[in-house]
């Protein structure tokens, strides 16, 4: 058999890969062929050109590519010669791989060939691609490396320690999970989401309707025959038509939500590894990811106000990377008990947690008020055109106050020596977790209004993935914002210099 | 507390004013191409981007003078302080050993001024690259090469 050969031997990709390369230009050839054959245009200079160009160049280009590239992997490294006009040869460390993946897509299943991803530590753009290799060979690549690197990493450490580490399992799944989800947990996940489901469906069939040219004409509703509508059923039908209406799709959506929690959560499993978490979970599609615990830059836990009701949390960890495959924000527990999150977060992430925060300005009450009545203000006025009645709406204006009164109370922050706590939200409410040490930079915000009272907003920037995720402090007084800047400066140069 | 140098004022100046050209050309293109072939209006040719000009003038006028004026930097013993901002004031502060990586840039106008700007990338998500713009080139390169020193690999 072929892929039993040494691999030490220079050698060249799987010759389909030539096959397959050619089927993935054929559609520029195609078009090529379509503009100069079928409509004629071989007067065209340019199409001409192309063809030269593709004929002379890309054509050959990919024969030359496939003879010009040869691999080699030793114990100590891989060594890849690359380039057809200019050589180059690129050496990869075993010890520096990080990960190795196989992919397949379906035209390369049918051929099977697979392609092998080798993933380092270091920058980006380190990384190698063999494109393509035999199914088999990819599987056998994939276990030397792995046994190589399991080789060196041992050496190292005989190095280093003078004796071999015990529990050495590079990638046994330990049989106990530490966190796992049953059917009745999903359940109550999905109905305390509060997703807006139907709606984000609906405005995706809507979407997808107005692509087809589904949507009738009737669509266009005129504003006028709205209102006449409006004019014609007494105000207390409204009102139970409106309920209804909004209870039934809320119904409607919750049941939606359950299936698809369902679907995504079904059997999750939390493991424990030496320096990563591994989860698997899902019905339909069962995923599987890992939680590199050394890139782990912040922690975030979610609830909602009745989840907290019952102490329920969702548990996401917040990675960064170089690579963008390492950038991510993972759910580790879905919905759990406080102490749960509490627990796992000390002992494995040891980033210790407690409920104790300290208040931001009060004048947020403010700003928030003001916030949420011009957001008041665009629902009802439009609302004013179609029945002047909608008027009374304004009653819920003491609300408003109420809403912005949460928002503040919701809002708290607490700085320790190690981290950095901070609290935001009412119905959603977000707890991040930062720990000092992964602090990138501090900035002090004071908006234009923010001045006027004399506030300001603190963001804390990390390496994590979105900016959503991004930690900040709204409406600090401005001395205190820049104190706990300082501060947060202060521990961390502390907590660095330690390292 | 640094102010930067003077002379920024006038690079800010000069890309607010190539800009406002490039914006008035623009629509004199479009007035003349589509506009004017099919309207009939009593507005002269090209008043609309003269508009544009004048108003391109004042601005560069007064937008350079404000944004100097709030415009701070401070190299400190193991962090870098910037404060700046006219509307939205914004301070920040990014600690030398969470440098990635450092470049000293110059435009045309900031070479014709001898002038240069730091770039400074962190890891970081949320405005993850840092810029001190109108630093003289010779001062930026040191900076530059002295911040160089604590740029570290493994940032994270």
């Amino acid at each position: 058999m072929s892929q039993v050969q040494a691999l030490d031997i220079e050698q060249r990709l799987h010759p389909l890969t030539i096959f397959y390369k050619l089927i993935i230009s054929a559609p520029q050839l195609l078009l090529i062929l379509y503009l100069t054959v079928i409509r004629g245009d071989v007067t065209q200079l340019i199409n001409i050109l192309i063809i030269v160009l593709w004929a002379f160049i890309a054509f050959p280009f990919i024969f030359l590519n496939y003879y010009f590239f040869t691999f080699s992997i030793t114990p100590k490294e891989i060594r890849i010669r690359s380039g057809v006009l200019s050589r180059r040869q690129r050496i990869i460390p075993i010890d520096k791989i990080q990960n190795i993946e196989v992919t397949q897509n379906f035209l390369q299943r049918l051929l099977s060939i697979a392609k092998v991803t080798i993933e380092t530590a270091g920058e980006s753009g380190v990384e190698a691609n063999f494109e393509f290799v035999s199914k088999t060979y990819a599987e056998y690549i994939r276990e030397t490396i792995k046994n190589y690197k399991k080789l060196s990493d041992l050496q190292n450490s005989q190095i280093q320690d003078g004796e071999i580490k015990q529990d050495f399992k590079e990638d046994s799944v330990t049989a106990n999970p530490i966190f796992a989800m049953s059917i009745k947990e999903c359940i109550i996940y999905g109905a305390l989401r509060f997703r807006p489901v139907l709606f984000a469906i609906v405005i995706w069939l809507m979407g997808t309707a107005q692509q087809f040219y589904i949507l009738p004409e009737y669509w266009d509703i005129d504003l006028k025959d709205l209102s006449s509508l409006f004019d014609n059923i007494n105000e207390l039908e409204l009102i139970f038509l409106i309920g209804g209406l909004i209870i039934a799709s809320s119904v409607l959506s919750i049941l939606l939500d359950i299936i698809l929690t369902i679907n995504q959560y079904y059997g999750f499993k939390l493991f424990q590894e030496i320096d990563k978490l591994q989860a698997e979970h899902g019905l339909l599609s069962r995923r599987k990811f890992t939680i590199p615990l050394k890139k782990l830059q912040m922690i975030v836990m979610r609830s909602n106000f009745i989840m907290r009701k019952f102490n329920l949390w969702g548990l996401m960890l917040e990675t960064a990377g170089f690579q963008e495959a390492h950038k991510s924000s993972k759910t580790a527990l879905p919905l759990a008990n406080i102490n749960t999150i509490i627990n796992l977060s000390d002992k494995i992430l040891s980033i210790n947690f407690d409920n104790q925060f300290l208040q931001v300005s009060r004048k947020t009450i403010r700003r928030a008020m003001v916030r949420y009545a011009f957001i008041f203000l665009s629902f009802i006025l439009p609302l004013t055109f179609i029945s002047i009645h909608s008027l009374w709406l304004f009653a819920l204006t003491p609300f408003l106050y109420f809403a912005a009164v949460l928002t503040y109370k919701n809002r708290g922050y607490m700085i320790y020596p190690n981290k950095l706590q901070i609290k935001q939200g009412y119905f959603f409410q977000k707890i991040s977790i930062i720990p000092i040490q992964k602090i990138q930079t501090v900035h002090v915000v004071e908006s234009f209004f923010q001045r006027r009272l004399g506030l300001a907003t603190l963001h804390i920037d990390t390496a994590a993935l979105q900016s959503s995720v991004d930690a900040s402090i709204i409406d600090l007084d401005r001395q205190t914002a820049y104190n706990l800047a300082k501060e947060i400066m202060y521990h961390f140069h502390n907590k660095t210099k330690l390292d | 507390m640094n102010q930067l140098h003077p002379s920024v004022k006038s690079v800010w100046a000069l890309g607010i004013l190539i800009r406002a050209f490039f914006i008035a050309l623009t629509f004199l293109v479009i007035e003349l191409l589509f506009i004017r072939p099919n309207i009939n209006y009593d507005i002269p040719i090209g008043f609309t981007s003269l508009i544009i000009i004048l108003l391109g003038v004042v601005i560069s006028i007064l937008y350079p003078i404000l944004k100097y004026k709030y415009w701070y930097y401070e190299v400190r013993e193991n962090e870098l302080f910037l404060k700046r901002g006219i509307l939205l004031r914004i301070t920040t502060i990014a600690p030398f050993n969470r440098i990635q990586h450092i470049d000293v840039h110059q435009n045309l106008f900031e070479r014709m001024m001898n002038l240069a700007r730091l770039v400074i990338y962190t890891a970081g998500t949320r405005g993850a690259d840092i810029i001190i713009p109108g630093l003289p080139l010779d001062y930026a390169e040191m900076l530059r090469d002295k911040l160089k020193e604590y740029a570290i690999e493994d940032a994270l």
